[in-house]
């Protein structure tokens, strides 16, 4: 510890904090732009000069440390005319356009001037502007109001490794940007927004639609995935217009999918009424109407033909409403597990994204952790930044491959064969690691890595590494697709896997179906499945936000709030519980899931009760004997295909967010180089893709790190029935030109 | 009781042939200073376009609260430093107290207090005035 003084005031701080941080910690304000209590020091912007007693010049305070007895003073006339000149010197070419600026209210160079500058200027050249230039569907870049603090290009330095936004060109000619103007939406480009500190970097989606200061703020809570990233969100007039991410929770960072998604709750296209089915059209008939019919309607059937299906992102309330609602009429089916795929073991012994960014060796096995929790993937890469050692096997995860030290890349279907044969210790020629690979991995191993597991990893393989894990004392991460998986199971709200319950709805062995807020044709990927089971359902209840191929099939349609319109808990991968606040009043008949089951229930004369009084998280571990189940592909062809639903179009309610469907415009298949190479292809051409029978048009994206003969196609888009083709994730296909 | 009946008789007959103070509104109209604060105009520009900018400084320093914008990106002129609008801009007269702070505080002289001082409407909801109403016609 060393003490030092700042302006007659003492403080205690770590021997290798800095000046700047000592006088965050006594309550001084020093004037800062590129300091950021997340990014390095970098001492660019000469903001913070202050006065250190026994040095002949001024010293930046974000880069010095501090020295025990050091006396620091910041108020002296000299610390002063410093402070005005370098304003000065920042206002010379800055187009002081606040009142276009979406920045002003907010903007350092505002605060910090208005606060420390000089009242005018001596400059009397005409000022350089730039035009503006929008990179991609989310930023928007004023090189004419940039200071070069560069902290948007240490964040992405640091943070998001091998992103190629940067500085280019030199001193006064600088300008950031990416190479030859290419867009950026990296999974994490929101961040480069929140974190410079004018107006140089803005939203697209907030664009000049409302000023800062009319902004009202809204703790709520991203439901995305089940990190549950708190944010706080911009409310004007009953109406959200803009995130921010306050709080650091539970990381620093959050991500384009939480950043821009709440655009669902204000879209046009939101459906806001209780609708029922009348002759092939669901209509407004009232909200006693439609209840009368819903329970009329669930009368007719026995409490085993009725089954619910989940969506991700269930809060604690609802997951507890739900159950009470299946007890009190005995109703015993429910599946949130709508992927398709094991989500059982899951849990952590992690408790939270900062052991993850000390962790020295990770191992990161199976995907596409990028894709359902980019937090913790930047948290990753933030290790990696800090010098981890970080191991990646798997056969597809967009963000990570590029970005690791060492990537093992097998094919999908062998994925798990690979990974259980790690963890059994025994070598396996057929799942496509050559014996060195697989004894550079098994060495890995020995230094007693973090174990990160993706949501595509089967069962046995779960519990194989979680049993690996406890007995060997490594700290372990094994998620799953759902971002609610802890309540969903404490709950008991799960049967045999979606594609039984299916089956059963086929069979009409389960007659009325209640899907809460999942659309089953984009989630399912076994759409023939799906168009079978709700063709022969009897009945069926739809709650959600809009209008989509599975409501198409409801008998009813119930509204959903979403976000802060309703106050929720929810618990996180960490097992930690997060709350969002009722911000939003609401407009019409539009009500949680809880609200309509309580609804439903007291209609049909049984009180429902909504209280949670105590949460106990629980998970289970199963037995790590088993042996994964082998990979039957159907199709055929040449090349095995992994079947995703890309980054940008993998959330809830995606019908309602359309700045994120915007940067991921059309479907897209990834091909090895070899193969793009042998068939002469490029990135942007269209192929057609052969799913034995029907065939689909992909454009083209040549991926380095991909196994010859692998190529991952997204699915998930609307009128593109890829998953109506597929009765798995991973398929035989054939290329045509 | 007759003295004062003929003091107040003569005040009569002495108006009737004085000069008259009142004027025959609404067929004559009062004029008034050219400093009056009444009914707002937003402004048009040289080059026909609106000047306001959605910049908000009205909105923000109106006493009365009576001002209401929402902005959005300038459909002809992407160009950022040109490219904001206002898509809703509202002037409650229900509200406003003529106070001309807006005016005032308006970095673009969009908006600008004039001499029109008719604001009688026979509903209170046409005192809500939106933006086609106030914007300049040319
Ligand atoms: S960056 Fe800040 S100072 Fe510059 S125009 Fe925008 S609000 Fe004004
Ligand atoms: S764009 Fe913003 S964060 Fe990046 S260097 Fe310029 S001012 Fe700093
Ligand atoms: S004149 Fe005064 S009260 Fe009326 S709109 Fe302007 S600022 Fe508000
Ligand atoms: S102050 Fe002027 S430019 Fe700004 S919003 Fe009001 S009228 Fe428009
Ligand atoms: S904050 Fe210290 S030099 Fe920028």
């Amino acid at each position: 510890m060393a003490r030092i003084t700042i302006d007659g005031i003492a403080v205690e701080v770590r021997d290798d904090a800095t000046i700047l941080e000592a006088a965050r910690k006594a309550g001084i304000d020093i004037p800062y732009f590129c300091y950021h209590p997340y990014l390095k020091p970098a001492g660019l912007c000469r903001m913070c000069l202050v006065e250190v007693e026994g040095m002949p010049k001024l010293t930046p305070a974000c880069v010095t440390q501090v020295r025990d007895g050091m006396v620091v003073r910041t108020d002296t006339p000299r610390v002063k005319k410093a402070r005005e000149g370098i304003i000065e010197f920042q206002l010379l070419h800055h187009p002081l356009d606040c009142p276009y600026c979406d920045q002003a209210g907010e903007c350092m160079l505002q605060d910090i001037t208005y606060r420390y500058g000089r009242a005018t200027s001596r400059f009397v050249d005409e000022k350089e502007l730039f035009p503006t230039k929008f990179y991609g569907p989310f930023i928007v870049y004023e090189q004419s109001r940039c200071i070069l603090c560069k902290r948007c290009v240490r964040f992405t330095h640091e943070y998001m490794a091998g992103t190629d936004w940067n500085v280019y060109f030199r001193a006064a000619h600088s300008l950031i940007g990416t190479y030859e103007n290419k867009e950026i939406a990296d999974y994490f480009t929101c961040n480069l927004v929140e974190i410079c500190p004018v107006g140089a970097i803005t939203s697209r989606l907030y664009r000049y639609k409302v000023r800062y200061w009319t902004l009202e703020w809204a703790r709520g809570v991203c439901r995305e995935c089940g990190l549950f990233c708190s944010l706080d969100y911009g409310i004007r007039e009953n109406k959200a217009y803009r995130a921010k991410h306050n709080v650091n929770s539970p990381g620093p960072w959050i991500c384009d999918k939480g950043y821009f998604g709440f655009e669902c709750m204000n879209h046009p296209e939101r459906i806001k009424f209780a609708l029922e089915r009348r002759e092939n059209k669901l209509v407004n008939v009232g909200l006693e109407k439609v209840l009368n019919g819903i329970t009329q309607a669930l009368g007719r059937y026995k409490p085993e033909e009725v089954a619910f299906i989940l969506p991700s992102g269930l809060s604690v309330e609802d997951a507890a409403g739900i159950r009470n609602f299946m007890d009190n009429f005995g109703i015993k089916k429910a599946e949130y597990r709508v992927g398709m795929e094991d989500y059982l073991p899951f849990g952590s012994n992690v408790d939270s994204l900062e052991e993850i960014s000390e962790a020295r060796n990770i191992l990161v096995l199976s995907g596409d952790i990028s894709n359902s929790y980019p937090v913790i993937a930047l948290t990753i890469c933030e290790a990696i930044g800090k010098g981890a050692n970080v191991v990646l096997l798997t056969s597809w995860d967009y963000y990570l491959m590029k970005r690791v030290n060492n990537l093992f890349c097998i094919k999908p279907s062998c994925e798990d064969g690979a990974i259980y044969s790690l963890f059994s210790g025994k070598w396996d020629e057929f799942t496509g690691l050559s014996r060195e690979e697989y004894e550079r991995l098994e060495a890995f191993l020995q230094t007693k890595p973090m174990i990160v597991l993706g949501p595509r990893a089967q069962e046995a393989v779960r519990a194989l590494i979680v049993d690996y894990a406890i007995k060997n004392g490594l700290k372990y991460i094994i998620l799953d697709r759902s971002s609610s998986s802890y309540v969903a199971y404490t709950y008991g709200l799960f049967c045999k896997g979606i594609d039984s319950l299916l089956e059963e709805v086929k069979a009409g062995s389960v007659k009325a179906l209640f899907v809460l807020g999942v659309d089953l044709f984009r989630e399912v990927p076994n759409g023939k499945l799906v168009r079978d089971a709700l063709g022969s359902v009897d009945f069926m209840v739809y709650m959600g936000l809009f209008f989509n191929g599975t409501a198409r099939y409801a008998d009813y349609f119930l509204p959903l709030t979403e976000l802060v319109e309703e106050e929720a808990h929810f618990v996180n991968v960490f097992g930690k519980l997060t709350k969002s606040k009722k911000s939003l009043a609401r407009e019409y008949e539009e009500r949680s899931i809880r609200e309509w089951l309580k609804l439903i229930s007291e209609k049909m004369g049984k009180k429902l009760d909504l209280e949670v009084r105590e949460f106990k998280p629980k998970f289970v571990l199963v037995e790590g004997n088993k042996k994964p189940k082998d990979i039957v592909l159907s199709g055929s062809g040449d090349f095995e295909a992994l079947f995703e639903i890309p980054f940008y179009r993998n959330f809830r309610y995606m019908e309602g967010k359309s700045k994120l469907l915007e940067a991921s415009p059309e479907p897209v298949l990834n091909v090895s180089i070899y193969d793009a190479r042998s068939l002469g292809l490029s990135n942007g051409d269209y192929v057609s893709l052969d799913i034995g029978g029907p065939s689909f048009k992909y454009k083209i994206r040549v991926f380095d790190e991909l196994v010859k003969g692998v190529l991952v196609a997204d699915t998930g888009f609307e009128g593109f029935p890829v998953n109506e083709a597929l009765n798995n994730r991973i398929a035989k296909v054939k290329i045509k030109k | 009781m007759i003295g004062p009946l003929i003091k107040g008789l003569s005040i009569t007959i002495r108006h009737l042939f004085g000069p008259k103070v009142t004027i025959k509104y609404p067929y004559e109209k009062r004029k008034v200073y050219p400093r009056w604060r009444g009914k707002h105009v937003l402004k048009l520009g040289e080059d026909g376009r609106e000047r306001c900018c959605y910049c908000g400084l009205c909105e923000a320093v109106c006493p009365a609260n009576a001002i209401r914008i929402y902005g959005k990106e300038d459909p002809i002129f992407e160009k950022s430093d040109v490219g904001k609008i206002a898509e809703i801009y509202e002037i409650d007269y229900r509200r406003c107290i003529f106070c001309g702070y807006c005016q005032e505080a308006c970095p673009r002289d969009a908006i600008v207090l004039t001499t029109e001082y008719e604001l009688a409407v026979d509903s209170r909801s046409k005192l809500l005035r939106d933006k086609e109403d106030l914007t300049e016609k040319r």
